[in-house]
């Protein structure tokens, strides 16, 4: 009877496609989304800006992702055209929920326990509406997203990629803002077109739709692949030099951007030899960057007490030096230290350095807080490199040079010893190799291009403080490495590009930049685990 | 005169003695085998004579010189190399690879080396085909097989063998001893440690029995299969 009883139940007749369950937990997700983002304040600083001026603010653009999301979820469940309806009701139903909850947490008055929540931003969730009118709206454009979401789904594949390139290419030209506007009118004065202040235009952001979608379904990708390697090597250089040529065209900006890329590729290239090569881990990486910094501060400095009065070029080798020799000193006591136990005495000595430099003992030669300040600009045969510009190109010489090095350690006999003690300590051993020889010569190499690094802050920035060199720093370099491929070279530069320069472009983001931070960190381990540009096995040299 | 010689080898971990007074000798061409259950001592003894372990007492020489205090870094180039327990190929690398970071301690003419691998790659020629792959994506058998070839390319002329034959199919245990021998048949010198005892006392022109730490018999292999003590103990 019960057993029955409880078929009766589960049989029960459910008009709506794959169940009605999934389409609550849908609907429901996706309005605690879009209230989360109102909660915390994500919302009240996105809604400020434009995505598109008059049309879409960053804010709307977020809940609006969600629902689109919602749909993509529902019709990837049940693929069939009635889920469009499901997916239609769940938007509508979930922008009324939003709309319902902002009236909720008006006469709740929330204030006192979420400071982010003014009756203003509040307001705003409904685009300044009457409470009804709002409701309307944002149900209507909740069920837009999400039939758009679901429809893509259901669509071909060229469809979609037409479709999720232009909401692309939008995205992208409106957080890229500043950085396009740059380019632009470095390109010939054309700054103010498709963007003001503000934002993209609508005409922009019709523009950057066509472009996203074009880039996405790239007609003549397969005329491309066909042309003679020769061609497409000069395509590739024609590529890094425009590269290479935007921070003369465009803005100090631009090139301070690209600036940090490069010094935090050199410090990849450093770490790179340490984890990715000989897999010892290090998170007190930062102290080989401290000591190349201070190297340059104190040799070219008037006021300290050490008063050096070299130029900055003459000071930098000593930098490499003296953090080489540091790197040294630094892999004498963790030598028979491994993997875990390593990454915590690294970490250790790491910070020994950061209160070194703070100590009051240190104080008359380091500056302690104060740090020493009026470092000279880098300046060769007279020619003061005291633009951003001028640093950068400085900055991708240097990196250039330190990525040829380290490619040709990586191929040489000394490389391969690295990776045999990466792999196997104990076979190395027996095969003959000279474990402590090996180590410390990654400690000290890998410390070497971290001095390097540190030498060119130094003259960079014209001061070192002991706060610039927090464990953040050596954090930053690990997770470069993680995200462009542990072991990879050209995964260096893209970690550094897309952990350091993409959160320095949304700078519109403000504090929640450091979110995409963290997203791409999660999306990459996720996703793609070997990183974004792993090594491929190689089948290199005929012994 | 004998290519290795270890003389009463004491190794404690801690308060546990595992080695006391081990004493053994390999004549030099000769397959020299140490059988042993789980737990005698018989990888011990192996990383005691290459320097992977601390002697508390003992002298190991090898062709006649005192090596006991030599890291185990600097006795490949003295002719002495080990093939760890367990297979252990660098997983990450290709084959070829694998084969190269044996030649390490060498400064040989590329020539001579290619000469070198080719006459390896003839000893294993399943290798061959497969000298671009990932070494971890080789059979158990072939791992075993390029351990033993990485060995080779650094030209040994005494060769430390611990357990080639653990945790393979019985196919590849035949497989991996003929090689064995043929290996010895090139001139090399090899010191076997072994659980299989049968097979490993068959080739074997010299075999100690190894309990406790301690060696308890000692004589030509084939000898000892048929000796009752061994019997008993190993073979069952």
């Amino acid at each position: 009877m019960a057993s029955d009883l409880a078929q009766g139940v589960a049989r029960r007749p459910i008009a709506l496609p794959g169940g009605l369950r999934p389409a609550v937990n849908v609907t429901i997700s996706v309005a605690v989304v879009c209230a989360f983002t109102v909660l915390v304040g994500l919302f009240g600083q996105f809604s400020d800006r434009a995505m598109v001026v008059g049309v879409l603010d960053i804010g709307h653009s977020l809940m609006l992702a969600a629902a689109l999301a919602g749909g993509a979820v529902l019709a990837r469940r049940q693929r069939m055209a009635s889920v469009l309806i499901v997916a239609l009701i769940s938007g509508a139903v979930a922008g009324g929920l939003v709309q319902a909850l902002v009236v909720v947490a008006r006469w709740a008055n929330l204030r006192w326990m979420l400071v982010s929540l003014t009756p203003v931003t509040l307001n705003r969730v409904g685009f300044l509406l009457p409470d009804d009118q709002a409701a309307l709206v944002l149900a209507a454009s909740g069920a837009c997203a999400a039939l758009v979401g679901a429809g893509l789904v259901l669509c071909g594949p060229i469809p979609r990629r037409i479709v999720l390139g232009a909401l692309g290419g939008v995205v992208c030209a409106g957080l890229l803002r500043e950085l396009i506007r740059g380019i632009l009118g470095g390109l010939g004065g054309v700054d103010d077109w498709g963007f003001t202040y503000d934002g993209l235009l609508p005409a922009g952001a019709a523009v950057s739709a066509a472009i996203g979608a074009l880039v996405t379904i790239r007609p003549g990708a397969a005329r491309y692949a066909q042309l003679p390697p020769r061609v497409k090597l000069g395509a590739r250089l024609l590529c890094l030099l425009v590269l290479l040529a935007l921070p003369a065209l465009t803005n100090d900006f631009v090139a301070q951007v690209m600036m940090l890329v490069c010094l935090y590729t050199l410090m990849g290239l450093g770490l790179n030899i340490e984890l990715g090569l000989a897999g010892l881990v290090d998170l007190g990486f930062v102290a080989f960057f401290a000591v190349g910094a201070y190297t340059v501060g104190l040799l070219t400095a008037d006021a300290t007490g050490a008063g050096g009065h070299l130029t900055f070029f003459a000071a930098l080798p000593f930098s490499i030096a003296f953090a080489a020799l540091a790197g040294f000193l630094f892999g004498l006591p963790v030598l028979k230290v491994r993997g875990d136990y390593l990454a915590i005495a690294t970490l250790g000595l790491g910070e020994i350095i950061r209160v070194l430099v703070l100590s009051d003992m240190l104080k008359p030669e380091l500056g302690g807080a104060q740090g020493i300040v009026n470092i000279p600009k880098p300046a060769l045969f007279g020619f003061v490199l005291s633009s951003p510009t001028r640093l950068f190109y400085m900055t991708a010489i240097m990196a250039a040079a330190a990525g040829y090095i380290a490619w040709r350690l990586q191929h040489s006999g000394l490389g391969r010893r690295w990776l045999a003690v990466r792999e196997d300590e104990d076979v190395a051993q027996a095969l003959g190799i000279n474990l402590v020889g090996v180590k410390l010569s990654a400690y000290t190499m890998g410390a070497g291009f971290a001095g390097l690094a540190g030498g060119i802050f130094a003259g960079m920035v014209g001061s070192v403080f002991p706060q610039s060199f927090q464990l953040l720093v050596s954090v930053n370099v690990l997770a470069i490495l993680v995200v462009g491929g542990i072991g990879s070279l050209p995964g260096v530069i893209i970690g550094a590009a897309a952990l350091i320069g993409a959160p320095e472009v949304l700078r519109d983001l403000g504090e929640y930049r450091y979110l995409i931070y963290g997203i791409v960190v999660i999306a990459v381990v996720r996703l793609k685990p070997d990183g974004l540009s792993p090594k491929a096995i190689r089948q290199r040299e005929a012994l | 005169m004998s290519a290795l010689a270890a003389d009463d080898l004491h190794v404690a971990y801690g308060n546990i003695r595992a080695l006391r007074g081990v004493s053994l000798s390999v004549a030099e061409g000769t397959i020299c085998a140490v059988v042993g259950a789980n737990g005698a001592g018989k990888t011990t003894t192996l990383n005691a004579i290459c320097g992977l372990r601390t002697l508390t007492q003992g002298r190991i020489t090898l062709d006649g010189r005192d090596v006991t205090t030599i890291p185990p870094h600097d006795l490949v180039p003295l002719g002495l190399v080990q093939v760890p327990e367990g297979r252990r190929v660098f997983s990450r690398l290709t084959v070829r690879e694998n084969l190269s970071m044996g030649a390490f301690r060498r400064r040989s003419p590329r020539g001579e080396l290619a000469e070198d691998l080719d006459r390896v790659l003839g000893l294993f020629p399943r290798l061959r085909e497969r000298m671009t792959q990932l070494a971890g994506t080789l059979s158990g058998g072939e791992q075993q097989m390029l351990a033993m070839g990485r060995a080779l390319m650094s030209k040994p002329r005494t060769l430390l063998m611990d357990e080639p034959s653990m945790g393979l199919a019985p196919r590849f245990v035949d497989q991996v001893f003929e090689t064995i021998v043929a290996i010895n048949k090139l001139g090399v010198t090899i010191l076997l440690v072994e659980q299989n005892a049968y097979m490993a006392l068959e080739i074997a022109q010299m075999a100690y029995v190894l309990q406790s730490g301690e060696i308890v018999l000692a004589g030509p292999g084939p000898e000892l299969i048929d000796s009752e003590a061994v019997r008993t103990a190993y073979l069952g």
